[in-house]
């Protein structure tokens, strides 16, 4: 999963794990550079960042140093950091809690102050840079379980992280005419390190996505060396822990290449590639065109030994997943290895900050009655899919058979509804159903089920559903509505128990 | 001992406050994928991990009530995964129905869980019922060795100290506070609240001071900390400072840990009002019983203690001690279960509870250091 959750020490504490990094040219002023981090995984909609902790991104210089077999990228001494921190809550007020508020440190060592999910964000007075902090939709899109190479849809589908956005003016911030390539990577550190720690002062950092999930965590029975990765200072690892690190990707990137039964990585292509792995970052070329499709082109044709033609780096929307299985796998050479998640719960947008808000809580609609008739006379009406007893339902079709079965529900004032079967336990007497389209929900999930009680059968009709394209307040009138003239009727057919 | 505290620069961490919202923000969450996607086995996994927060921190004893309810839609939702198996034992383990955590295991094995998961969530099983313990102690300590986290140190500290190793203990718990590779406020807290247990209530004599030190460090991590509350509560109640512990009670009376209420009404029988204190020990009891009922096996060894001294029904605190004596032989269940033996005057029952006492723990130093070492029967 990107960087979700990469080793027991992110779990531990969520809030410096950081799930994901993007960097990409602004698709609506190619003058700017975008970076987003992203921390938290599973993060609720109250979620806040820590204030102990550095939220930073590294960007350095690149030098390419070979093609092919010598395929390698250096970086140099030029470096630029934008560090995000942030303070405790204030005092809670009659009108709540006051919102969060924090800085940015730019190059340079000047803060842009900011207050977290300011949707507009916080701009420098020049005009150079703009910054964003807080929950959005996770824009990671994972669709292959990577042990079993198992195509899933998007499991990561309605959940939230908090992101950190810069965007800057390239040109004045990094000077690309004395070099163009660059190294971006994303790190949590400690705001304030103790002076008297022996270990390495890092959380955790990102480069490329699924360096340590996909790629060191892949190899059965061996230790788990991601806590240790994440300790690592970006661009200057460790030399005595290199051989280790070297074995271990050299290791995973073999299983990689078998699992399609055929080899296209011999041993000198592996070396290279590891080489170029072990440099773990985000690779930029902000002179060149940037796009969705172009996540890792400049290793990739480093490696292949000809000259990059994108500016690689990684939009919001790009399919990295697939990206780097096809290219571990078949190196590009078979079939593109498309997965089951094609894009994010929500996609990224063109507009700053790019990430889109956070996904709403689901809400809920439960209704029930006690009934005077047997559970079973009751479930004789209503426990078919198919049934008509619904007094707002005029006419109802059904397409198929069994689960996954669809009823078409046309309602005495011309709405359609589309309805999927998801569930049916005969035995328990009940359904639950999931809404195709008719309701302006997404998603919306039903259940209705009969229950014996003592003095008859009890119903119980339930509706949970995020709203979209309309308030929270008409969703819940329409849904509602469905659920009390239902009760009503079937309260006029049978009767309330008393 | 050496009391290093003194010179540990404590190290810093997210604000309990803000670590309490977003514990809350993505227990909420988390819920609400669940049910949506019951196959989720990630989201099962972190929220077995909240709600044990909840559990330990805030005393919220309904989330093991909502973990079980986990439990049983992961078994009906992801039947054919090992590692589904593994987090039932997790959470069976958590509510110690350990024979139960155990089979799941056996199951979760079969259907190829991963190793290190299954080591796991075996030591957790072993380390809690005393079971093999040469080889829990061997591994926790490798554990440890491998990677100093402060979960594997302050596990490994728990366990010096169940072996009377209290030298060993205090400095697992200080190595953990100061390799300072956390940020997150709850592990620090229950470190401190360890080496407040330490030497408040294990070492013989208990020094209080050291012990008050340790508790208040865990509570300006984590503010809302319960259980450190009500010890640190206890302490100031030894020490007839009244005001101080009700100052730290007060913020969690409305709390159903049975825990809470008991301190209170020991409070209020201090300060001589008999009122207020029957009617805390009324709602203790209710409390008790309500855990009881839902949990029996994950409260039988607090309750013991209870019944022993204002539930006044020693019969109960027996039964309850041999319940769990049965469930985990550790030296602490036999300690239990003789004191309670002897308050129902059930003189050879305690005798053969120190003669098997002796035979599975009498080799260590906790031992000697132990009820029985006073004891004459």
């Amino acid at each position: 999963m990107s960087d979700h959750i990469d080793g027991p020490r992110q779990t531990a504490d969520p809030v410096s794990d950081l799930t994901d990094l993007f960097a990409f040219t602004s698709p609506t002023d190619a003058k700017r550079t975008v970076l987003i981090a992203c921390v938290l995984p599973f993060a609720g909609e109250s979620a806040l960042f820590s204030n102990t902790i550095n939220y930073g991104f590294v960007v350095r210089r690149l030098k390419q140093t070979g093609l092919g077999l010598q395929a390698g990228f250096e970086p140099l001494a030029d470096e630029w950091r934008f560090t995000f921190q942030f303070e405790v809550l204030g005092p809670e007020t009659v009108t709540g809690r006051t919102k969060q508020t924090g800085h940015c440190v730019l190059p340079g060592g000047a803060t842009l102050a900011l207050t977290v999910g300011e949707e507009h964000g916080f701009t420098t007075s020049d005009g150079r840079t703009r910054v964003f902090a807080g929950l959005r939709s996770d824009p990671f899109f994972p669709g292959w379980l990577p042990g079993p190479m198992k195509s899933v849809p998007n499991y990561l589908e309605n959940d939230n992280v908090l992101s950190v956005v810069v965007e800057f003016d390239t040109a004045s911030t990094l000077a690309p005419e004395r070099g163009s390539l660059f190294g971006v990577i994303a790190e949590t550190t400690p705001r304030h390190p103790n002076p008297k720690s022996t270990v390495i002062p890092r959380f955790d950092w990102v480069g490329r996505p699924e360096q340590t999930n996909f790629i060191m965590d892949q190899v059965p029975d061996v230790l788990d060396i991601r806590d240790l990765w994440n300790q690592e200072t970006p661009f200057a690892l460790n030399a005595e822990r290199l051989p280790l690190y070297r074995q271990r990707l050299t290791e995973s990137l073999q299983l990689w290449d078998k699992k399609d039964q055929t080899i296209e990585w011999d041993t000198a292509a592996l070396e290279a590639h590891v080489r170029v792995r072990l440099n773990d970052f985000l690779t930029i070329d902000v002179a060149k065109p940037m796009s969705d499709k172009s996540h890792l082109e400049i290793e990739k044709s480093t490696l292949e030994g000809r000259p990059y033609t994108t500016g690689g780096g990684r939009t919001v929307n790009a399919n990295v997943i697939d990206i780097l299985v096809t290219w571990l796998i078949n190196r590009d050479r078979g079939a593109f290895l498309q997965g089951g998640a094609l894009q994010a719960t929500q996609a990224g947008s063109t507009t700053f900050p790019y990430v889109r808000p956070g996904n709403k809580n689901m809400l809920s609609v439960t209704r029930s009655i006690e009934l005077k008739a047997t559970a079973q006379e009751v479930w004789q009406v209503i426990g078919g899919f198919g049934s008509l007893w619904h007094p707002l339902v005029a006419q109802l079709t059904l397409t198929g058979e069994g689960l996954g079965q669809l009823r078409r529900i046309e309602t005495i004032d011309g709405k359609i509804m589309i309805e999927r079967l998801s569930e049916r336990d005969e035995a328990q007497k009940m359904y639950r159903y999931a809404l195709v389209s008719g309701i302006p929900a997404n998603p919306y999930n039903g259940a209705l089920s009969v229950q014996a009680t003592a003095t008859g059968a009890s119903v119980t009709w339930s509706a949970s559903y995020r709203p979209e394209g309309q308030g929270d307040l008409i969703v819940r009138l329409i849904i509602s509505s469905l659920l009390n003239t239902g009760m009503a009727a079937l309260k006029t057919r049978f009767g309330a128990a008393t | 001992m050496n009391t290093l505290h003194s010179s540990l620069a404590l190290p810093a961490a997210t604000d309990g406050t803000l670590a309490l919202i977003n514990h809350e923000s993505i227990l909420d969450r988390c819920w609400q994928t669940i049910e949506l996607h019951p196959d989720r086995l990630g989201i099962a996994a972190q929220l077995i991990d909240e709600e044990y927060r909840r559990s330990h921190f805030l005393g919220d004893a309904a989330a093991l009530d909502r973990l079980l309810t986990l439990s049983e839609t992961l078994l009906q939702n992801c039947s054919e995964s090992g590692e589904t198996y593994v987090l039932a034992a997790q959470i069976a383990s958590l509510v110690h129905k350990f024979d139960q955590a155990t089979q799941y295991l056996v199951r979760a094995k079969e259907l190829d869980a991963s190793a290190h998961s299954l080591l796991r969530q075996q030591l957790s099983i072993d380390h809690a019922i005393g079971h093999n313990w040469k080889d829990v102690f061997a591994t926790r300590l490798r554990l440890s060795l491998q990677n100093p986290s402060l979960q594997n140190l302050v596990a490994l500290g728990a366990l010096y100290a169940e072996m009377g190793l209290y030298q060993e203990a205090e400095q697992s718990y200080l190595r953990a506070l100061s390799e300072d590779r956390e940020h997150s406020p709850f592990g620090l807290a229950w470190a401190c609240f360890q080496l407040g247990v330490l030497f408040g209530e294990t070492l013989e004599p208990a020094q209080p001071a050291t012990a008050q030190y340790w508790y208040e460090q865990a509570l300006s991590y984590m503010p809302l900390y319960t259980h450190a509350r009500v010890h640190l509560a206890e302490l100031h109640l030894d020490a007839g400072r009244l005001g101080t512990a009700l100052d730290l009670l007060l913020p969690i009376q409305d709390n159903d840990d049975p825990e809470v209420s008991w301190r209170l009404a020991q409070l209020y029988e201090q300060k001589g009002e008999a009122h207020e204190a029957s009617q805390h020990l009324a709602r203790t009891l209710r409390n008790f019983e309500h855990v009881l009922s839902r949990h029996e096996l994950a409260f039988a060894d607090h309750a013991v203690a209870f019944y022993l001294e204002e539930g006044n029904n020693p019969e109960k605190a027996l039964q309850l001690a041999m319940l769990n004596l049965d469930n985990r032989a550790t030296l602490r269940a036999f300690e239990l279960s003789h004191e309670a033996a002897l308050a129902c005057e059930q003189l050879a029952l305690a005798q053969s509870l120190t003669d098997r006492a002796k035979l599975q723990w009498g080799h260590l130093p906790a031992f000697a250091r132990s009820a029985f070492s006073f004891s004459t029967t």
